[in-house]
């Protein structure tokens, strides 16, 4: 069955609500999951894997240290949930936003992606995301994937972010 | 704490305030105007000189079989594809539970195939049971209005015309019971559509459905007619037919909608106060547009005598209504236009005079004259919500207290520990994921509260930041309370979206749904509504309005009042 990008949101917001997510943090994996929906990227499958392994075990899930916005870890002897992660990458947005940052390991990274995209588009820089063979580069809202065999992976270390002025324009 | 008090960003001195404007009981009080989406479609349809055509029909003798109606655009061709049925009569229901109809419709992108047809044939009658894709834009379906609708097929096949006062009386042969758009059941999402220019505006493809569904249902009652009478069967005279509007049953499903979409609310109801600050401001009042004002001013008053409803609180309403136009036609009898400003003098007398009815209306029908300064501002009526606005985590603790002691005075005022201030809850229904409100302490399921009551969640959000330190961020507030993430951003918004929230609390004991309703059903340009309890109204859509057929020889944006001749 095909769905509309109105049906992904809802749906994944409502799968996220029922996963015990606040109110705000579903509305935000709702979103998500439409942003990437409409790059034709596996964000539901990877979504509904990420739902099922955090209900599993939600120990295994941290949310960010963010003393050093520059190199960001988790507060716990886990890894970094993506959705924390990116929603205090959001709230934090602008002057913190460091030009480079690395990440330790950090879940599902591919549902990181639609926070940086929408920091990108509210700083106005051009985001570069590099994890395993994947490098993504967004920009005014076009999109440019090097490689997609690991982008649904589970788990990966070593993250680079960089950003750098949107001025001239992606290929 | 020592923040200083920022001034309303948004906010344009000249408007109405937010404070006066988004009250629950002047809300619901609301009129349709020339900002309306009905009217604003057929501006549009008649400035472009869009064709219709009928250019399928298989309805059989029992009024079982399809229809298609073609509206021809400068650049595009929409399509109303109808499915016609014949329904026993226990089943026809206007609830969102019922699952047949006598008509259901889709409006498809383009020209449908005759397997585009087939396709849709499997899935249109079915609604919410069925799937329709990305070519189709709206999906709604319709019931008959029996006795109307045997009425005038009766009259039409005896070879006479119906009674005016029938048609008029009911209204309408048939009535939705709902429209859905925007990416329900597989439909095109609406990023596909709107920055079309016919389909920009907000509902507007749900609006060319429903007016394409009008001339439908007068087509199916003169087949009918034709099929019994023969050849002495009549067509329905043309001043009769516009006497028939499209019926529309809406229940709670449309209250949420104006809770969950503030941006693009706020920017409906500024385009209004807007176009209401335009002409109050006007310092010379020409003759013509004085005459253009009585003229549409005796027009409602005929509307508000033709408006009916057992609702005892809005038959209280009309008749407080019908009492206050005719108290402003005194005042205006003697009125000097003349005067500097003189609309805004008139408005003001309102505010002192007439009951909230009555003021809203008048505040519509200042608008009416005034084509040039108002009908643009529709291009000001839509939002991009497909982004989710960004918290601002930079604020600190300490100034986003001040923040909400600025703008929710209405919610921090409201005492939310006594029961009757949170007596309902918001749910969506199981059986057909339908928005409903149930009693908190009465009924189980209010751990799976929506949450639409704004003004409780700011609250509990005010309580928890008296708790922290001023200096402390937003964004680490929120990291240790996420429950708070959801009305953070929304109130994060109301600076610059000074009338996105309905400022009343909606799960009070004494909150009337019917009143969100009305303030949606107006915009669309929706007339005579009947509340059939404190949840559900019955109202008219495009009674008065041309038929496609007439669409461009009949004067602009003419109809939104009944006609001066039917008094005779």
């Amino acid at each position: 069955m095909i769905y509309s990008l109105n049906e992904i949101d809802a749906h994944c917001k409502k799968a996220a609500r029922g996963a015990g997510f606040e109110w705000g943090y579903a509305e935000e994996i709702g979103k998500a999951a439409r942003w990437l929906a409409a790059f034709d990227l596996p964000g539901i499958a990877v979504l509904a894997a990420y739902l099922k392994e955090r209900d599993e075990h939600p120990e295994l899930f941290c949310r960010p240290d963010v003393s050093n916005m520059a190199h960001i870890i988790s507060r716990n002897s886990g890894s970094l949930c993506p959705v924390l992660t990116g929603a205090w990458l959001c709230d934090s947005a602008g002057t913190d936003t460091q030009a480079s940052m690395q990440f330790e390991l950090l879940y599902y990274p591919l549902l990181l992606v639609p926070f940086l995209a929408q920091i990108a588009g509210s700083i106005q820089q051009t985001l570069t995301f590099e994890y395993r063979s994947t490098r993504l580069q967004y920009s005014d809202g076009v999109l440019n994937l090097d490689n997609d065999a690991d982008l649904g992976c589970r788990l990966w270390g070593g993250y680079r972010i960089s950003w750098r002025s949107s001025r001239s324009r992606l290929a | 704490m020592d923040t200083q008090l920022r001034p309303h960003a948004g906010l344009n001195q000249q408007w109405r305030q937010p404070q006066k404007v988004m009250k629950l009981a002047r809300l619901g009080s609301a009129h349709q105007c020339r900002l309306s989406f009905m009217r604003t479609l057929l501006r549009q349809l008649k400035k472009e000189r869009w064709q219709f055509k009928r250019s399928h029909w298989t309805i059989d003798q029992q009024g079982v079989g399809q229809a298609v109606y073609q509206a021809i655009g400068p650049v595009r061709t929409y399509s109303l594809v109808v499915f016609a049925h014949d329904l026993p009569d226990e089943m026809r229901s206007d609830r969102v539970i019922a699952q047949a109809w006598d008509a259901t419709f889709t409006l498809f992108d383009g020209v449908p195939t005759v397997s585009d047809l087939a396709r849709l044939e499997k899935n249109v009658p079915l609604q919410e049971a069925g799937r329709i894709s990305s070519s189709e834009i709206s999906l709604s379906r319709a019931n008959r209005s029996v006795r109307l609708f045997s009425y005038v097929v009766d009259c039409l096949a005896g070879g006479h015309q119906p009674e005016r006062s029938e048609l008029e009386n009911v209204g309408y042969l048939m009535r939705t019971t709902a429209v859905y758009g925007a990416g329900k059941f597989g439909a095109a999402d609406r990023d596909l559509i709107w920055q079309r220019e016919e389909l920009s505006g907000p509902f507007r493809a749900e609006m060319l459905s429903v007016w394409l569904t009008r001339a439908f249902t007068v087509d199916l009652a003169e087949h009918m007619a034709r099929v019994r009478g023969g050849s002495q069967a009549v067509l329905l005279n043309t001043e009769l037919r516009r006497c028939l509007g499209v019926g529309n049953s809406t229940g709670l499903g449309m209250a949420p909608f104006l809770v969950n979409h503030p941006t693009l609310i706020n920017n409906w109801i500024i385009a209004r106060e807007e176009a209401l600050a335009r002409v109050r401001n006007i310092c010379e009042v020409r003759s013509e547009k004085t005459a253009r004002f009585k003229h549409f001013l005796d027009r409602a008053t005929l509307n508000a005598e033709k408006w009916h409803s057992t609702h005892p609180l809005q038959a209280a309403r009309i008749l407080q209504l019908r009492s206050d136009l005719e108290k402003l036609k005194q005042y205006i009898d003697n009125f000097d236009f003349n005067i500097d400003k003189p609309l805004d003098s008139l408005y003001r007398w309102s505010e002192q005079y007439l009951s909230l009815e009555g003021q809203e209306q008048l505040a519509m029908l200042l608008m009416e004259p005034y084509p040039e300064l108002v009908d643009g501002l529709t291009d000001c009526m839509i939002a991009d919500e497909t982004k989710l606005p960004m918290i601002n985590g930079r604020m600190s603790v300490g100034e986003m207290r001040e923040l909400l002691r600025l703008h929710y005075d209405w919610a921090l005022t409201t005492d939310y520990t006594r029961d009757e201030n949170r007596s309902r809850f918001w749910y969506v229904s199981e059986e057909k994921l339908e928005p409903r409100l149930g009693e908190r302490f009465d009924e189980p399921g209010s751990e799976l509260e929506q949450p639409l009551c704004i003004g409780w969640h700011v609250w509990r959000l005010y309580q928890a930041l008296g708790t922290r330190s001023d200096s402390e961020t937003l964004a680490a507030f929120l990291m240790q309370h996420p429950e708070f993430r959801h009305v953070a951003r929304r109130a994060q918004q109301i600076e610059s979206h000074p009338y996105m929230e309905i400022r009343d609390n909606l799960i009070a004991s004494d909150m009337l749904p019917i009143d969100m309703l009305r303030l949606k059903l107006s915009f669309f340009g929706a007339t005579r509504f009947d509340p059939r309890s404190d949840r559900w109204v019955r109202i008219n859509m495009f009674q008065y309005a041309p038929f496609p057929d007439e669409l461009l020889t009949m004067p602009d944006d003419d109809w939104a009042y009944p006609p001066l001749t039917t008094l005779a």
